[in-house]
């Protein structure tokens, strides 16, 4: 069907990006092909071993998904966060990847679950970690014509898991810093270590800097503080603008990640508690 | 481009402009002009409308997207209820909870919802979280917000009573129907 349309074209789910650049004349003439209502891209099901939620399913079903809540409860408190009511019933995992700002709230969790992207183009599929969708500000490795139709995220045994987010105010705001944290912690060890960071690079990334001093430690004062060191100099590669300064970046950096470890371990197993709110 | 759907109960085709939007579809080809534009970006709210029972704000939805779809707005909200108010609109009345009123209809359609939600689980009243987070959406420049909370508060009590009256005499005390006559989506 899309190769019938002929011109310039591109996908529409939500229109919460879309629109407004268009709006605001940020785009180019070209037909819209509205996948908001395709079948196949919409709902959430369940593997043994994993979760797939279709790209076009809007925030609101996530965040009242039963499976979601249970096992990707990072993910559920990210929606949460995104917009408003009316925002979270239109927008989509799909539209918050392909846009591909840094500051996108849905992708961070996505990043620390370690989720695949399934793209494909007519009959071609290929499979990207959400964490390589993005390759800069506003660009996507999607090629032209190519549709995201679902996020596969694999079920873990993990009780650690938050997302923090720092914004101007409560609503409707843009992150100026975001995190998201997974990890297991058995006898005061972690494991499985997974921290994503929102606006203080290019694109969402990992924290890996902070995830290797983490993975396979006792969570003592002393690790957290070396964490919180690693977070806010060698993962986060922060600028200033009318958000928010570099400097200040990194210093929320290392701090949402102490306030995700220790809610987490002074709470061990229940998610969900967030104290920016 | 022609789109098909359902307003406020009504069959409704339209010939429109491939790029309108659903709330210009509303205010210029429908003839329905309570729901708002105020930012036209998603920031405000006061375009809100409801599409297939979930709010949306229809200056970001394109006209073509509801194509098969229900739409609700303003002025559908009263329908089924004692002069054709829902308690939401009856409590902002008598509340008094606008001043310019340019917000109104959008913080209407929230506040509706977040009622409505409550009366299905049994009328019990929204906490002032759920309050809050059912109107983050919506702006307003002029009341300061306190007697738009206090209006929901009172919807939920005209809701729960509303909900025992019918429980009482029967869903057919609802409000006088109306006539809905062919093309009249109001
Ligand atoms: C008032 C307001 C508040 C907001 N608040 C937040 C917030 O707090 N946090 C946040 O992260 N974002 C926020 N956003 C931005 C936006 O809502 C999200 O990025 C949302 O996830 C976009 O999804 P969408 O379905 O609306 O995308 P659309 O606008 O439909 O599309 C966005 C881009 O993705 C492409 N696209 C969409 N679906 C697909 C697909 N399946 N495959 C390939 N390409 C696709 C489109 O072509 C377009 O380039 C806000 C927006 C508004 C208007
Ligand atoms: S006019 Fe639609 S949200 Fe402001
Ligand atoms: S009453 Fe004027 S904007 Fe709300």
């Amino acid at each position: 069907m899309v190769a019938r349309v002929r011109g310039a074209r591109r996908f529409v789910a939500g229109g919460t990006d879309l629109v407004v650049k268009a709006k605001d004349g940020k785009l180019a003439p070209a037909t819209w092909i509205d996948v908001a209502q395709i079948r196949e891209l919409r709902g959430i099901s369940e593997t043994r071993g994993s979760v797939v939620i279709g790209a076009a399913t809007p925030y609101t079903e996530i965040i009242e998904s039963k499976v979601v809540r249970r096992v990707l409860p990072a993910l559920v408190e990210a929606c949460a966060e995104i917009g408003s009511v009316q925002i979270r019933n239109m927008g989509t995992l799909g539209g918050n990847l392909a846009n591909a700002s840094p500051a996108a709230d849905g992708v961070v969790p996505l990043v620390a679950y370690d989720a695949e992207v399934v793209i494909q183009r007519g009959a071609r599929k290929r499979v990207i970690p959400a964490v390589d969708i993005a390759t800069g500000p506003g660009r996507s490795c999607l090629g032209q014509d190519e549709l995201i139709t679902e996020i596969r995220l694999a079920k873990r045994r993990r009780n650690i898991a938050a997302f923090l987010k720092l914004g101007p105010r409560a609503s409707m705001a843009i992150a100026k810093v975001s995190l998201a944290l997974v990890a297991d912690l058995r006898r005061g060890r972690l494991s499985d270590v997974r921290i994503a960071l929102g606006a203080v690079a290019p694109t969402v990334i990992r924290a890996t800097h902070a995830e290797a001093i983490l993975e396979g430690n006792i969570l003592s004062h002393d690790v957290i503080a070396r964490a919180r060191v690693a977070i806010a100099e060698s993962d986060a590669i922060p600028i200033t603008d009318f958000r928010s300064t570099a400097a200040y970046r990194r210093a929320m950096c290392a701090v949402l990640l102490g306030r995700a470890l220790r809610v987490n371990s002074d709470d061990v197993g229940r998610s969900g508690h967030n104290p920016l709110r | 481009m022609r789109v098909a759907c359902e307003v406020n109960g009504v069959a409704v085709v339209r010939e429109v402009a491939p790029g309108a939007t659903l709330l210009d579809f509303l205010r210029y080809d429908v003839g329905l002009t309570g729901s708002k534009e105020g930012c036209g970006k998603g920031e405000c709210g006061a375009c809100t409308v409801e599409v297939d029972g979930r709010l949306v704000t229809s200056c970001l939805m394109l006209a073509a997207q509801v194509e098969g779809r229900r739409v609700r707005t303003i002025e559908g909200l009263g329908e089924g209820h004692a002069n054709l108010l829902h308690p939401v609109q009856a409590a902002f009345l008598e509340c008094g909870a606008v001043q310019c009123g340019f917000c109104t209809p959008g913080f209407v359609m929230a506040a509706a919802a977040v009622v409505d939600a409550c009366a299905r689980h049994g009328g019990r009243a929204p906490t002032a979280r759920e309050v809050e987070e059912g109107l983050e959406g919506n702006l307003c420049r002029c009341t300061g917000y306190q007697k738009i909370r206090v209006a929901v508060a009172r919807g939920v009590e005209i809701a729960a009573a509303e909900c025992s009256r019918k429980g009482r005499d029967g869903a057919a005390r609802a409000g006088t129907p109306r006539t809905i006559r062919k093309g009249d989506a109001r």
